[in-house]
């Protein structure tokens, strides 16, 4: 893969990046430090990619190292577990979708994570455990209460404080 | 799938971030191959990065009385090249160093070639090994036209001028691999000399990693449940602990014991059970060792399900290890 081919391949990933960063990160700053970090960090271990077709993972699970980096760096970021401030209003145009967004940024970082994976960006649950150092298994049970979690939450049986 | 809509559209600081990063690959090289010397398997291996450590895999056949079968059947080549001592290592990586190319006295033959790709296939695949080593030669001058001899001393494989058997071939083969594992080794120890959480993770060795990873996804409950709640007090204790082996490397005394059924726990320190891959702790207070090594084993076993799902992806295995344990007699 040369350098304009991973140019591509990061452009076509972009938005599935920033997802996942936000699932993670609060502050878009820090989603583009560690996207930033990560892309260039992918460019510069490019060889030990051995396939291309695991680009995305790949890059994937570098901006998440990424993201945790910053976290565990910058003692003034919380995990989003820690600063379930998510009402922010201004934000957020208000809509449908805003809700739905708040609400699973609402749960916890162990269940919301794989369900973003598998749920919004479509990988599976091996891909995800490659990605967050879980078992199979793990990541099924997890994306399974998330979802069940999320759909109480939206039914309204449980609210953000 | 849920609509990505859900998400908020992607800030123009963060599209600024992704051109600003590739505008910086005109300025960036992609990381190359370091050096010509090293056998492709370790080649891949280092270039993956994904050091491993010299834990004798012999070590690993012994678990509280179980026998691994997969971990026993850990190949023959891998334990050859972690049954390395130390000063084999430095030999080879010194002959290593001695130059670039790994000379032949003599060209192969075109047969000789064909050969010697096939017996390293078998070699790597750990089903093949040579009887015995290559001569080891302080100058070309030494060799006696008998057998291969390698001159340490200018890194030349000494040939017989008559067509090489399997078994000269296969002194061949190993000497290359054990200098290339030499490389791999030697840099493995020095992330290790790092001392981190992380370095300690990276350098374990594929054996172990293989160890750890059937011990976690022994059953389909993988809850990594508590054999009892924690108390309060221990949970605080835990977080403590974990923020300082993750920081402060501190580490426990000794790994975490691996018990093969709940019934084995014996009610002292804490323990890991291959049966349910639960914990089981003693009914007295946790000490900072037994915490330690909870924290210790989670960590590895979250490691190790990223380095094999890596590994996989990237081409270095052919697939995830055996998933549970297949005891012995």
């Amino acid at each position: 893969m040369n350098r304009e081919e991973f140019a591509r391949c990061v452009q076509e990933a972009e938005g599935s990046l920033y997802r996942v960063a936000k699932s993670i990160l609060h502050s878009d700053e820090d989603c583009a430090d560690a996207i930033q970090s990560g892309i260039l960090k992918a460019y510069q271990r490019l060889d030990t990619l051995r396939r291309e077709a695991f680009f995305k993972t790949w890059l994937t699970r570098i901006v998440i190292n990424e993201c945790y980096q910053i976290i565990r760096q910058s003692k003034r970021l919380q995990p989003l577990d820690e600063d379930p401030g998510w009402d922010d209003e201004a934000l957020w145009q208000c809509r449908e979708e805003s809700v739905v967004f708040q609400e699973l940024m609402g749960l916890e970082e162990k269940y919301r994570i794989p369900f973003v994976l598998h749920e919004v960006e479509g990988y599976s649950a091996r891909e995800i455990g490659g990605m967050l150092g879980l078992s199979e298994t793990n990541v099924r049970n997890r994306i399974s209460r998330g979802k069940k979690l999320l759909r109480k939450r939206l039914e309204g049986e449980v609210r953000l404080s | 799938m849920m609509n990505q809509n859900i998400f908020p559209q992607e800030p123009d600081e963060v599209k600024e971030a992704v051109q600003r990063a590739l505008e910086c690959l005109k300025e960036t090289k992609p990381a190359g191959e370091k050096g010509g010397k090293v056998s492709r398997t370790w080649q891949r291996r280092m270039l993956g990065g994904l050091p491993k450590a010299a834990v004798l895999a012999a070590a690993l056949l012994l678990i509280s009385g179980v026998t691994l079968t997969a971990v026993g059947a850990v190949n023959l080549y891998r334990q050859r090249m972690e049954e390395m001592d130390q000063e084999e290592l430095d030999t080879y990586y010194d002959i290593a160093g001695k130059s670039d190319g790994g000379n032949l006295n003599r060209s192969l033959t075109q047969e000789e070639i064909d050969r010697k790709k096939q017996l390293e296939e078998a070699y790597e695949a750990g089903e093949i090994l040579p009887q015995s080593q290559a001569q080891h030669l302080e100058g070309t001058e030494e060799y006696a036209q008998e057998g291969v001899g390698l001159d340490v001393t200018s890194r030349t494989w000494m040939l017989p001028e008559e067509t090489l058997s399997d078994e000269e071939l296969l002194e061949i083969i190993d000497g290359q691999h054990k200098e290339a594992y030499s490389i791999y080794e030697k840099n493995r120890q020095r992330i290790l000399a790092q001392g981190n959480w992380e370095s300690r993770m990276e350098a374990m060795s594929e054996s172990e990693v293989d160890r750890i990873y059937r011990i976690a996804n022994t059953t389909e409950d993988l809850s990594g449940g508590y054999s009892r709640e924690l108390t309060e007090k221990e949970r605080q204790r835990y977080e403590e602990l974990k923020k300082g082996y993750e920081e402060e490397n501190l580490v426990p005394a000794a790994e975490i014991q691996v018990i093969p059924r709940p019934e084995d726990y014996t009610g002292q320190g804490a323990a890991i059970c291959d049966l349910d891959a639960d914990y089981y702790l003693p009914e007295g207070p946790l000490t900072d060792e037994d915490l330690l090594e909870i924290i210790d084993f989670e960590h590895k076993v979250s490691y190790c399900f990223s380095r094999i799902n890596t590994e996989v992806q990237q081409g270095l295995r052919d697939g995830y290890p055996p998933s549970g344990l297949e005891k012995q007699d």
